[in-house]
Order: C-alpha cells, then structure tokens, then sequence
C-alpha cells in the first residue's frame, strides 16, 4: 500500500491552520511588522484616551483635555506643552491623544454598520443568485453610482453635525466595496464540493452560509477594515471642513481646520502634530492592510482608486 | 452582442430611478422632516408649516390620500402643553414602512404630549384655512384611566358655540393606550364661511389623560400626488428648482459653475494620467529595483496626508509666504496654476499605486512570460503587451473619474476662490440649501451612470470576450 | 424492493440569455434516465466527461431539483420532498465526491468535519461521545484519530478521499453515491481507495452507486453497470455482459479506451 495515510511523517509535528501559515508569510515582511508595531501603539493610546475620557464622565468632571485656559492660550512649544496650545489654552498633544480616539471610535462604529450590512447583502447575493442577487446588485449599483463623497456629505448633513452623521454616513455608503467582494466569494464557494456535501448532511442554507462559508471569506473583512480605516479618517477631515463634523471633542479633523487660520500667524505645529498623527497611523495601516492581503489573499482585488 | 448592449442601455433606468429614489430618501426621509431642518433651530410651528406648503413637504411622500394638515395645540382651561422632541426609533421606523409616509406632525416632531392638570379636560385644537367641503382626519393616542369617556367636537367660524357636531364619542375601556381616529366629514351647511380658522376640541371626562401624536390630514383626491412623483416629473423636464440662497434657477447656476470646474479639473485629470501612468510603467520597467520601490514609498506617504494640508500648506508657502501665485479668486491663467499643481500632488500618490498593480498585474501574465522566452526584450514586452492590455482597467480608473471633473474639487475651488461647481455645493451645505444639493448629488451621479455605460459599451467593442458574459 | 427507484428522470439547466436574462434554451444535463438499485448491490455509471453522471448522482440523492421524473428511496418518493422532510433521509444517503480538494471546507478540522454530520443527526450524543465516534471512524478508513484537529490542507490526496468517506460513514448511511471517487489520485492510490470501499461495504452493507468515467475502475467493484452519454442511459447490463457483449456502440468505445493491462 503506497497510500501515505497510515504514514505520520506525512505531517508536521503541530496542527497548522490557515491563520497561522498567513502569520509565518505577514512576518517575512518586516515593514509591515513594524507598521503593525506602529498600530499597537496607536491602539494603546486609544485605550488611554478612552479611559481619560471615561473617568472624566463618571466624575462628572471637565476632562483635563477640555479645561480652558485663556491666560495660557496660543502658547508655543514648551516643556509643558509640547504642541502649544490652542485658542482655549487647550493642550494641543492632550488633544491630539484625544484625537486618536475619536479616530478609532469613528472607525469601530462604521465598522460595525458597513461590516455585518456589505457582509450580509454579498452572501444573500452570491450564495442565493436569481432575482435576490438582481435585487442586491440594483441596490449596491445605485449607491455606488452617487460619487461616494456627496453621498456621505449629504447623509451627513441630514442626520446632523456629530458622530452619529460622520457615522451613518460613510456606513451606509462604503459597504459597497465589501458586498462586492463577499459576493463574489460566495459565487465561488458555493459550486465548492464541500457546500453540497454540507447540504448532504442535512445542513440547511443559512448554516451553510455563516458556518460554512463564511470561515472562508472572513479574512476579507479583515483585510476590509484595515484599508477602509484610513479612508475614515481622510474623509473624516473633508466632512469636519465641511461643518458636518464632529463637535464639541478634538477630532483630528476639527483641530486641521482650527489650525487653518492660525497657519497664517506663523503657528505651523498645531497643524504639523495633527498632520503627522493622522499621517502615522495612515501610512501604518496602508502598508499593514497590503501585507495583510498579501498574505491571506493576494489575488484579491481591493484596489480602489481614491475617491476625491 | 446587441442583446447585451440592448441590456446594457435598458438598465440605465432603474439606477438613474434607483439614484432618484436614494438622493429623496437622504433628504427627505432619513433626516426627518425638511422643513424642520430647513427653518432653523428656533423657527415657529407656522414658519414651518408655510416652508412645508411653499416646497410641497405635507403632501404624501410617495403615496397616500392625506396630506398633512397643519394645527395649532391652544391650551384651553388648564391644560399644559409639552412637546416631546425628537422622534423615537420606532416611530421613525413606522414612518418609513408604513403607507402614510406622509405623517411628520406639524411641529416637525412626532409628538405633543397635552398632560390635563386636575380636573382639566379640554383641549383645542386650532386648524387654520379650513374649508368645509373637504374630508379632514384627526389621530391621536390617548393615555387614560379605566371609566374614562372621549369627545371630539367642531367648532366652526361662524357658527355659535351650542351648534358644535360631535365628531366622535367614546368610552374608553381598560386599554392603557388607545389609538383614536376622528373622520371630519363635509358640513355642508357651513360651507358659507370657509378660510377661517375652525377649532376641533377634544373633550375627556371621568379622569386625568394624556393625549400624545396628534396629527390632522386633508383628503387629496390624487393618491399619486406626492413629493416623490413631483420631483420625477420634475427632473424629467430638466427642471431642478431654484436655489434657497439666490433664488436663481439652479440649471442655470450649474452651468455656470461647469466652466471654472473644468479648468480646474481637466487639467488636474489629464497632467495626473500621463504623470502616473508613465511613472507606473517605469516603476514595471524597473520592477524590485530601488526606483521601483522608491516610488511606491513616495506613493503610500503621499496618500497618507490629507488632501486638505497639502491645500493649506500650498496656499500658505506659496500665495501667502512666497507671493508667487494669488491666493483667491478666478481672474486669469495664474489663478489656476496653483491648485492644478496641488490637486496632481494631492492625487497623484494612490493612482501611481493603482496603476503600478494594474501593470504588474499584466507582466506576470502567462502571454507576458511567453513573450520574454520567445526573447522580447523588456520595452517591447512592456510597450506591446502590457500596456495594450493594462489599457481596459486604466480606461475604467479614466471614466470613474470623470464624474469628479463634474463635481469639481470641493476643497480646492473654496479654499481658491474659483466659482465653480464644487464651491457651489460646500457654500450649500454651509448655508443649508437643499434644493441645490439634491440636485448637485443627482447630476453628479447621472453622470457616472452615463460615464459607466459608455465604458461598458467601449468594452464590448474592445473586448469580445465580454460579449459571451 | 429496490432501495432506489428512478423513473423518467430529467434534469435541465436553464440558460439565460436575451435582453431581460430570460430562459433561452435549456441544458439537458439528464435527459429520461430510469434504473433501480438493490440493497447491497453496486451499481455503476460510467459516461465521458459531461454526459451527466455527477447530475444524476446529485439529483438522486436530491442535492438538485429534478426537472421531471420520480426519485423513490427505499419505497417512498422523495421526488418533491422539502428539505425538512429529507433531513431523516440524509441519515441514510450519503455522497463521496469527486474533488478531495474542494470536498473539505478548508477552514474546518477534520474532527468537525466528520463531527458535523453526527451533530446534525445524533442530536444526544455528547462531546466525549462524538470524539470517540469520530476517532474510531478516522481509524476505521485507515487514518490516525490524533489527527482529528488537522486541517484539510495538511493531508494528501488520498488521505483527504479517506476523510470524505469517513464523513460519509459517520451517519451510518446505507447508500452512498461515489461520484468518481479516485478519478483524481494517482493509480496505486486509487486501488488502495477502492479496496477500502469494498472493505466498508461488507462490513456495513452499503449499496453504492459507483460513478466513473472509465470501464476499468468500474468493471472491477460493479454488480451492474450503466453506461451513460449525453444525458441518457445507453445501455445496463451485468459488469460481465458488459465486457463480453457490449451491445451500444458507445460502450465498445468504452472497452476500446480501457488499457489492456487490466
Ligand atoms: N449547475 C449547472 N448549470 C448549468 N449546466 C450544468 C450545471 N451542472 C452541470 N451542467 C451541465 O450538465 C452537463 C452534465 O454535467 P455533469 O457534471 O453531470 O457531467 P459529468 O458526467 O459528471 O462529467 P465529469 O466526468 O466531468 O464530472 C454538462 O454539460 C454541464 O455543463
Ligand atoms: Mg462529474
């Protein structure tokens, strides 16, 4: 018997998932390793902030970031402000810190709109076809045929100044990407021969669709948010310009546009830190998402030009 | 092949409605009511109720025999008004899925709660412009205690107060809540003094009530009649309205806002295309060299700066510190230069990116490899192979790109001066000018549609294989 | 009585086309296919590639909705039946599939894989209880049971097909449809693969139908064989009148392909 089945050196010496052969081929890539280190310092600073801005609340104190001091405004650089202040004698680094929370609340919010939305839809599309995948590509056809960046400023603008609007906006447009791609797995999954013989089994169609198939594309919503994250935080600026921002709390955004009329006095830093923050955790992502992709998919196609 | 391209054309009318339907809902339904937003922070019930007349806002909004009725609350002997803000979920919800989604109640709220203090029971309800011989409806919810009885009764101008028809009697049983509809059919014998102003009374005795959404219609004899429908046959006649701000024709502004835009975009466009795909090709050319990866260092930082400081910062260095270009204003050549130049550097960064993976995509195509072993040499290779067929996703990145020389550079054309379309759409969002948004949002993505179903048809004369799909 | 009655099947795929992406014309995957199975027996379907043998597989076994036609299993008509009311039935059919790379979900281990059909059909069986039954199946087809928590891509091809039996074994079926199950393993795997077969279905008494696109594979596990071309049963005979007197010329097309060593 030349079978190798009963020939355990076949095997290596521990189980290998998909996710960790991925992880060995992410590491090969030290750039992005650093960019991920670069992340996790981003992600520790937001826990920070969140915990600044939390004890505040139960307090029921103004937060130290938000504390106003006119004597002290427009300050320079200095040994207690790194950053100066701004016009309310803000600490301009307190509010940058401040800034990469709202950067990531804004991000996780959308994110928990556009994911389970662009998710559902594709798999409801690719994986039942006819006139429900006819139904869901009219849908995904229309809002993508609104230039993205009007759409999500009219949202915005609709549902108010603030978090909510920023919110729903990009949520209810930037999921179109997604649905794309999930649709199309799930049109390829799903002539797979393990679908039938899940449905063999007796399975029936929805856990075919979430236990089955979805283990299989889940690396898509992954690869998704990482390149989509930057694209918040970019369009986030635009809408704070637009006055359809965030108000009342250090965005990044709020703070280039306050920075934009003292650029013209002279003070370059306020607008050089929230630049540069922005910029880091930016460049981070971008090169992690790609290396993610590379990784755990490289024909995926998330190429997509930028929109405005 | 022509059933495809017969398909193709066909198919532009349910997105370009689809479109229509989704830039309504955005400004008509998911924001709440128009006329609330559009009247400002502390406007009255009847500035409201003028906008809602003005702009057609009470009628139905795609569908429905009533169109809202505006009425004024009018606390009667002892009674407290407290209006209840904003609307709840669900009550949004019902808005939505329901049939009469024409019902956003008079304040632009959903609700006013009439808490009765003791022994108070009345409460009048003021309907302005009444005219007798049309049907009138009044819902509401009522909260009361078990025994309690309902009344709604008419007063009409002109007639004495003894001579009010019972609309409605009730006895309201143990239900906590109970939904009450009055129907105010013709009184034909009042018809002598319509215009004025007729009171509907609500009258609970036996106990103390809450009186909640209360909302009045008129018939309308059209169910087709509705906001939807008006702006469909609207637009089909190229008719997008006036602007709130200028009161100027908003055909008329869009085209003279195309002008300034496109020598602002066009420019950008096409300096951008040839930068980024030359550099691209050098970057397949010299593929895992330095160059190579020098560009697309270059190319992920560039993306990684918001396109608004590369503004800032241009505008700042260069009109302001250096002097070398005016820093506002649309008057000659020299005004364009400097955002041209800023909007390339701005952009040129994520296209260099998508072109460079569009042709190293190509070259490690099979044909490309089959190429090199016959011993093409690398210019020819990538001259007559790859860019000829890089040139179907670089055409698609070209005519998606096109909507935005429509819609003009937001930021650039305010931040420069340049009065084209782009600062028309930020100087309505600063001053809340809806009619000029809805129909900047719907041209804009009426252009992409056509731009798309231009590609798509160039393709099939390009591609055959796409014929077969 | 026969286990599986088949009468009049047909199975036609739609093509759309036309402006609307209307039915334009249709594929007769299986064009009026009828045969009976015993219990026990084996039967097999041979056919070129794209004459609609893995259809009929499918459709039997109602993975597909036949267009006309009737399907019984063991006396009772599951031709119309919803998927609740084959949800029993799928206990007693079951399927081994061509591809073992596209057969295993890739994402799952190979104990849920072969755990999965025993949650669905063993409602009551505990977690210790289930991991016993699936390593004494992961034994019974030749694999190792500490293997259990493996991943699909860690195993050859063979192995793999050794898995999708196990799976298919693990609801104690009584039919299998063995849609050709070594076609893509090398030969000397392949007679191992087919001796286990045979092996299993002594031991648990299994009817097979036994798809395969060539004689050879066919002739040597077959009771009966069906020789099949262009969505119809051209002809059925005994695997020996097969050989001997093939009476379709197709079939001697058949036999004229088989190499000679066999
Ligand atoms: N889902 C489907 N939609 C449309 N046509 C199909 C579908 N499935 C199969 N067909 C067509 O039906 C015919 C029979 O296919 P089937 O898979 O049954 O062949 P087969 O005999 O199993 O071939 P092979 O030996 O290659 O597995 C083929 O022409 C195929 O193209
Ligand atoms: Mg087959």
């Amino acid at each position: 018997m030349t079978d190798t089945a009963a020939n355990p050196a076949a095997l290596a010496a521990k189980p290998q998932t998909l996710w960790s052969t991925a992880w060995r081929q992410f590491r090969r890539n030290r750039l992005a390793v650093v960019c991920l280190g670069i992340v996790a310092i981003y992600v520790a600073v937001f826990f920070y902030a969140e915990s600044v801005y939390w004890i505040a609340r139960i307090r029921d104190v103004v937060p130290s970031y938000k504390v106003t001091d006119f004597a002290g405004r427009d300050a320079h650089p200095s040994a207690a402000h790194w950053l100066g202040t701004d016009f309310a004698g803000h600490d301009n680094v307190a509010q940058l810190i401040q800034g990469v929370r709202i950067a990531f609340e804004i991000a996780i919010l959308t994110s928990a709109i556009l994911i389970p939305l662009g998710f559902l839809l594709g798999a409801l599309a690719g994986y039942f076809g006819r006139w429900v995948d006819t139904a869901i590509i009219w849908l995904y056809s229309v809002v993508d045929s609104v230039p993205s960046i009007l759409s999500i400023i009219s949202i915005s603008y609709v549902v108010g100044r603030g978090m909510k609007g920023i919110v729903i906006g990009m949520g209810l447009v930037v999921w179109v990407g997604l649905c794309r791609l999930i649709r199309g797995e799930y049109l390829k999954h799903k002539q797979r021969a393990y679908v039938v013989a899940a449905r063999s089994l007796g399975a029936g169609h929805l856990a075919v669709m979430l236990r089955h198939i979805a283990p299989n594309v889940l690396h898509i919503v992954i690869i998704t948010f990482t390149l989509t994250f930057p694209r918040f935080i970019l369009t986030e600026v635009i809408l704070s310009y637009l006055g359809v921002g965030i108000t009342g709390e250090p965005s990044w955004g709020v703070m280039i546009n306050d920075a934009k009329q003292r650029l013209w006095l002279g003070v370059w830093w306020e607008l050089g830190g929230a630049t540069a923050a922005m910029f880091f955790l930016v460049l981070a992502l971008n090169i992690v998402g790609d290396a993610l992709r590379d990784a755990l998919d490289p024909k995926l196609k998330t190429a997509e030009r930028p929109a405005a | 092949m022509t059933a495809y391209i017969i398909r193709r054309l066909l198919s532009v009318i349910p997105i370009t409605l689809g479109v229509l339907l989704l830039v309504f809902l955005i400004y008509r339904v998911i924001g709440g009511d128009p006329a609330a937003r559009l009247a400002g922070k502390n406007a009255t019930p009847a500035k409201i109720e003028q906008i809602r007349k003005t702009f057609g806002y009470d009628k139905p909004k795609f569908f429905g025999f009533w169109v809202q009725k505006f009425f004024r609350a009018q606390p009667g002997a002892g009674l407290g008004v407290v209006p209840v803000s904003g609307q709840t979920v669900w009550e949004f919800c019902l808005n939505l899925c329901s049939f009469r989604l024409a019902v956003v109640s008079a304040s632009g709220q959903t609700g006013w709660n009439f808490k009765p203090a003791q022994g108070a029971t009345r409460l009048a309800v003021a309907l302005p412009d009444f005219d007798a011989r049309q049907r009138y409806r009044m819902e509401f919810r009522v909260e009361a205690p078990q025994g309690c009885s309902l009344r709604v009764l008419l007063a009409h101008p002109g007639a004495k107060p003894e001579n009010q028809p019972i609309i409605l009697e009730k006895s309201l049983s143990n239900n906590a809540r109970t939904f009450v509809t009055a129907d105010i059919a013709p009184t034909v014998d009042l018809d002598a003094a319509d215009g004025g102003t007729a009171q509907v009374t609500v009258e609970i005795t036996g106990g103390e009530a809450t009186v909640s959404a209360l909302q009045v219609w008129r018939a309308q004899s059209n169910p087709f009649d509705s906001q939807f429908w008006q702006i469909v046959s609207q637009f089909a006649q190229l008719n997008f309205g006036k602007s709130l701000q200028s009161n100027q024709r908003i055909s008329r502004m869009m085209a003279d806002g195309v002008v300034p835009s496109l020598c602002i975009t066009t420019p950008i466009f096409v300096i951008e295309f040839v930068v980024a795909v030359a550099l691209a090709l050098l970057c397949a050319y010299y593929r895992n060299t330095w160059l190579d990866r020098t560009f697309v260092v270059i190319s992920i930082v560039g993306m990684s700066v918001s396109g608004l400081v590369y503004i800032m910062l241009g505008q700042y260095f260069f009109s302001f510190e250096l002097g070398w270009f005016p820093v506002w204003g649309f008057e000659g050549i020299n005004y364009v230069l400097l955002p041209v130049v800023i909007g390339v550097v701005a952009s040129i960064g994520g296209s260099l990116r998508f072109y460079r993976t569009i042709m190293l995509d190509e070259m490690y195509q099979d044909y490309v490899r089959t190429a090199f072993a016959k011993g093409a040499s690398q210019r020819q290779v990538l001259f007559k192979h790859v860019l000829k067929n890089a040139l179907i996703p670089i055409l698609t990145n070209v005519v998606v790109a096109i909507p935005f020389l429509y819609t003009g550079s937001l930021m650039l054309e305010s931040f420069f001066g340049i009065p084209g379309l782009g600062r028309m759409t930020v100087d309505a969002i600063y001053t809340g000018d809806e009619p000029v948004l809805f129909a900047m949002v719907f041209i804009g993505s009426v252009v992409f549609v056509i731009a798309n179903l231009i590609t798509d048809l160039c393709y099939t004369w390009a591609d055959p294989r796409i014929r077969l799909q | 009585m026969a286990l599986l009655e088949v009468k009049n099947l047909k199975v036609y795929f739609p093509i759309m086309g036309g402006v609307i992406r209307h039915k334009v014309g249709e594929v007769k995957a299986v064009d009026d296919v009828s045969f009976t199975i015993e219990a026990g027996e084996t039967v097999g379907l041979v056919g070129e590639s794209g004459s609609g043998k893995t259809t009929v597989g499918r459709a039997v076994l109602r993975l597909l909705e036949p267009t006309a036609g009737e399907i019984r299993f063991d006396g009772c008509d599951i031709t119309n039946a919803s998927h609740h009311e084959l949800r029993p039935l799928r206990k007693q059919m079951q399927m081994v599939f061509q591809d073992p790379f596209g057969s295993l979900n890739p994402r799952m281990t190979i104990a849920s894989i072969v755990g999965e059909a025993l949650k669905i059909h063993f409602v009551q069986m505990d977690r210790n209880a289930r991991r016993d039954r699936i390593a004494e199946l992961l034994r019974r087809v030749g694999l190792k049971p500490e293997h259990m928590n493996r991943y699909p891509h860690e195993f050859s091809g063979g192995q793999r097909q050794r898995i999708g039996i196990a799976r298919a074994l693990a609801v104690e079926p009584k039919f299998i449809v063995c849609d050709e199950p070594v076609s893509a393993l090398d030969v000397s795997v392949q007679a191992a693969i087919i001796n286990l077969m045979q092996d299993l279905q002594e031991q648990y008494r299994l009817t097979y139908l036994f798809i395969a696109h060539d004689l050879a594979v066919v002739e040597h596990i077959s009771d009966r064989v069906l020789v099949m071309t262009q969505g119809k049963i051209v002809e059925a005979a005994s695997a020996e009148d097969i050989y001997s007197r093939p009476q379709h010329a197709y079939t001697q097309k058949l036999i004229a392909a088989v190499p000679k060593a066999f």
